[in-house]
């Protein structure tokens, strides 16, 4: 293994100053030449390595070389690698039981130019010719990044005080472009009852987490003006109530803030009070997961009714069968719209023998209408719909329970049990009289 | 007598050790990979629980931070947003902050992060040494043990339309229980779970949906923010922290599963109150309860009557019960936890959105 590294002489820039552009490598034979006329001229160098970056060195021993490359098992991740260290280095290197600390004095990759903050967490390793820093996590596209590598903390080193080498890059930036949108807000009504505890919104990509309060706002509909808006009407929680995917936001409405019995709170009020109009606002500054803004805010409006104390009760529902031997969907009807989450989890057809079905699901006219369609054909027999007792409806009342409790009126319905089913049948169609020739 | 009491302070000694050598013992995977890092909490051993609400479970983790408290420490780190956006290689926008919690053994905060603000964030836990220096807890070769919640969702969930997820607003441990509080994205209960520790491969802890009067005739099932633990006579009890009916007490012996659970109104600490954090603390020989809050800065309570006072009841104006005052001089605690005997560990944060680490003197 060479002890001295030769750096090609189109790597070689001129000092610190005017180094501080990005190097061109699809390099014509004009700039070769030039920079050859630079390198014979300049006793100590900056190299820049291959890939996006901007380097700069100064007093720069000049056979070490920082480069930025691609990781060999993800082309997107980037490790810091130094070359020109001797075998005898490297062997120190790989022997060393050195703490976080010690490495950092060696190797260290850092944000921005503040002198006052941590090195990057990663993984040091020694290889055949070079040493590697490997950053825990990916790099941010459009971060400044520094490298600083002191030669004079390598084991053994002749002067401890040797100049650190520096080098500055950063990975492209990707074009900013809005296409992220709101597709749905559910409950989709426009006359919502007065003691609604929630709303789902769905995007057409992942968001950004973490501050979605600033961007969602209630707004009296008597005008638009920051004094229409209503006071925190939402439980602003620390763990926001996404999905895995990152694209359904929960947005519940404070429970101390939902009106009750025959006054409202008398502190602040509720959140929405029956005969009022309502508009709740996303604002197209959000950023998505990617940092870019949604294509354009979304407004939902509507209006406020009586609340809503009753609970679902299954024995309501209008069940439409299907015929045998086709897939038809089964359709299911409720007299109040549903909770759109859960009527796509808790409701389930069963056949005779317990034995679930596979089918699509389909929600709308604004959650009052279920339809399974079975994967397979229908045969004749006996199915039953099997609703877990959690399902609720738009004001948080279950199948199982009431909302809030009344303490003093006994109106309330208790279903201790898990599941509730609505058992229907699945008919051969009745044989068509054939239409023979007279 | 004397000789009695040694014996009797040795056997203490030996169990306790005994235990704490089964804690650590029970941790028998290793490397966890964590998905999300929100809610935290010591337990004996340098042993951390982690809330993961992406894989609805908790895990406990043995750090291998066991001692060094130095009796005179203070932690201040200003700035320490960028500090942990730096030592994860990317900006202070970029992360989230989750939790504070104190090891009470070493004096070393830890905080939970999300290195990234979508779905796909790595979960981190960043260390702060007594000295103010940052670093990665490495997960890598850690003893860990993981309990899942009860009910959780399978995973995948029943196909891919399966979007519940429960969320998980605050955990603690007592006694060899962790108490998990937490509701879910779609059906709204708030519900407080307790899992023996160590963990065990079957029985997944008692799951039970808590209730509190509210304006005198209601029963609601508002979601606890935080929650801390005490001891009112022989009894512990949870004091959980509401958004609406902010101080309400549960006799812990009373979490039976399958039962319903009303709390005690003990405190309603006035309008828009969104309590964050709460610390139980003793000064001057008195109790206090230590509440962050995101409007008011920092509340101390009175415990004075929390064993005698009535359950509030009737509509209150603002406030009632136990009495409480402001803390002045500090605003925008977003994350609170108690440092040692005289101190607390808070992360306040400056309107303009810059996060300090702060070691501030119980009040």
């Amino acid at each position: 293994m060479s002890t001295k590294h030769s750096t090609p002489s189109w790597h070689r820039r001129p000092a610190c100053g005017a180094s501080r552009q990005r190097r061109r490598d699809a390099g014509a034979t004009l700039v070769i030449g030039l920079a050859l006329f630079f390198a014979a001229l300049l006793p100590s160098g900056c190299f820049a390595a291959s890939g996006p970056t901007i380097e700069c060195s100064e007093n720069a021993a000049p056979r070490y070389r920082i480069e930025i490359k691609p990781t060999n098992d993800d082309r997107s991740r980037r490790v810091v690698t130094v070359r020109g260290l001797s075998a005898k280095q490297l062997a120190k290197l790989k022997s060393a039981k050195w703490n976080t600390a010690q490495w950092n004095q060696l190797l260290s990759l850092r944000t921005g130019e503040a002198t006052d903050l941590p090195a990057v967490t990663g993984e040091y390793t020694v290889q055949r010719d070079r040493l590697v820093f490997t950053p825990r996590y990916p790099l941010r596209k459009g971060l400044a990044y520094r490298v600083v590598f002191s030669p004079g903390a390598i084991p053994g080193a002749a002067n401890a005080d040797a100049t650190p080498i520096v080098k500055r890059f950063s990975l492209p930036k990707p074009r900013a472009s809005a296409t992220t949108t709101v597709t749905h807000v559910y409950p989709s009504g426009d006359k919502l009852p007065e003691n609604l505890l929630k709303f789902y919104l769905h995007f057409s990509a992942p968001m950004r987490q973490g501050d979605v309060y600033q961007y969602i706002k209630l707004l009296r509909a008597d005008g638009s003006g920051e004094g229409n808006i209503v006071d925190l009407p939402f439980l602003e929680l620390d763990e926001e109530l996404w999905d895995n995917s990152g694209t359904r936001l929960t947005l519940l409405i404070d429970p101390g803030r939902i009106k009750r019995g025959l006054k409202p709170r008398e502190d602040v009020g509720p959140s929405l009070e029956a005969g009022k109009s309502y508009t709740l606002r996303i604002d197209a500054r959000w950023p998505d997961a990617k940092g870019n803004r949604l294509t354009k805010g979304f407004a939902k409006h509507f209006k406020v009714g009586p609340p809503d104390d009753v609970q679902p009760d299954p024995r309501r529902w209008k069940l439409a069968s299907p015929p045998a031997a086709g897939s038809k969907s089964l359709v299911v009807e409720f007299p109040e719209p549903l909770d759109h989450a859960m009527l796509h989890r808790v409701l389930r057809v069963v056949n005779s023998e317990g034995k679930p079905l596979q089918g699509k699901i389909t929600v709308d006219r604004g959650e009052t209408r279920w339809q399974f369609k079975p994967a397979a054909a229908w045969a004749a027999g006996r199915y039953d719909l099997v609703i877990d007792t959690i399902l609720e409806d738009r004001a948080g009342n279950s199948i199982g329970r009431a909302f809030d409790v009344d303490v003093f009126k006994s109106i309330e319905r208790r279903v201790e049990t898990k599941t509730v089913s609505r058992s229907f049948d699945v008919e051969s169609p009745s044989p068509k009289r054939k239409r023979g020739k007279s | 007598m004397l000789k009695t009491l040694c014996i009797a302070a040795l056997l203490i000694a030996v169990t306790v050790s005994a235990r704490a050598a089964d804690e650590l013992a029970s941790l028998k995977e290793t490397s966890p990979k964590l998905s999300a890092a929100g809610p935290l909490a010591f337990g004996p051993q340098g042993i951390l629980f982690v809330g993961d609400a992406k894989q609805a479970a908790i895990f406990a983790i043995a750090t291998g931070d066991k001692a060094g408290r130095s009796a005179d420490a203070k932690l201040n780190v200003a700035g320490i947003g960028k500090k942990v956006a730096a030592l994860l290689g990317t900006e202070p926008l970029d992360i989230l902050i989750n939790d504070l919690a104190v090891n009470p053994a070493s004096g070393n905060a830890y905080l939970s992060v999300s290195r990234g603000r979508g779905p796909d964030a790595a979960a981190v836990i960043v260390r702060i040494d007594t000295a103010g220096k940052l670093s990665e807890l490495s997960l890598k070769g850690a003893a860990y043990s993981k309990a899942a919640l009860p009910n959780a969702p399978a995973p995948g969930g029943k196909g891919r339309s399966n979007k519940r997820r429960d969320s998980i607003t605050d955990l603690a441990y007592v006694d060899g229980r962790v108490f998990v509080a937490g509701l879910s994205n779609e059906e709204f209960a708030s519900k407080l779970r307790s899992i023996p520790f160590p963990f065990k491969s079957t029985g997944k802890g008692t799951s039970v949906e808590i209730f509190h009067g509210a304006h005198g005739r209601f029963e609601t099932r508002s979601p606890i923010r935080t929650f801390a633990t005490y001891k009112i006579g022989d009894d512990d009890h949870l004091l959980a922290a509401y958004t609406c009916t902010p101080l309400v007490k549960f006799p812990i012996s009373k979490l039976v599963p399958g039962k319903k659970l009303k709390g005690t109104t003990i405190a309603e600490l006035g309008n828009h109150n969104r309590p964050l954090d709460m610390v139980v603390y003793n000064k001057g020989g008195k109790d206090y309860i230590l509440i962050a809050n995101s409007s008011r800065g920092l509340m101390k309570v009175t415990t004075d009557k929390i064993g005698s006072i009535e359950g509030i009841e009737k509509r209150v104006k603002d406030t009632a019960g136990l009495t409480y005052e402001k803390i002045a001089g500090i605003e925008g605690v977003v994350q609170l936890d108690r440092f040692d005997a005289n101190n607390a560990l808070v992360i306040v944060k400056a309107k303009d959105g810059t996060q300090s680490l702060k070691t501030i003197a119980l009040p």
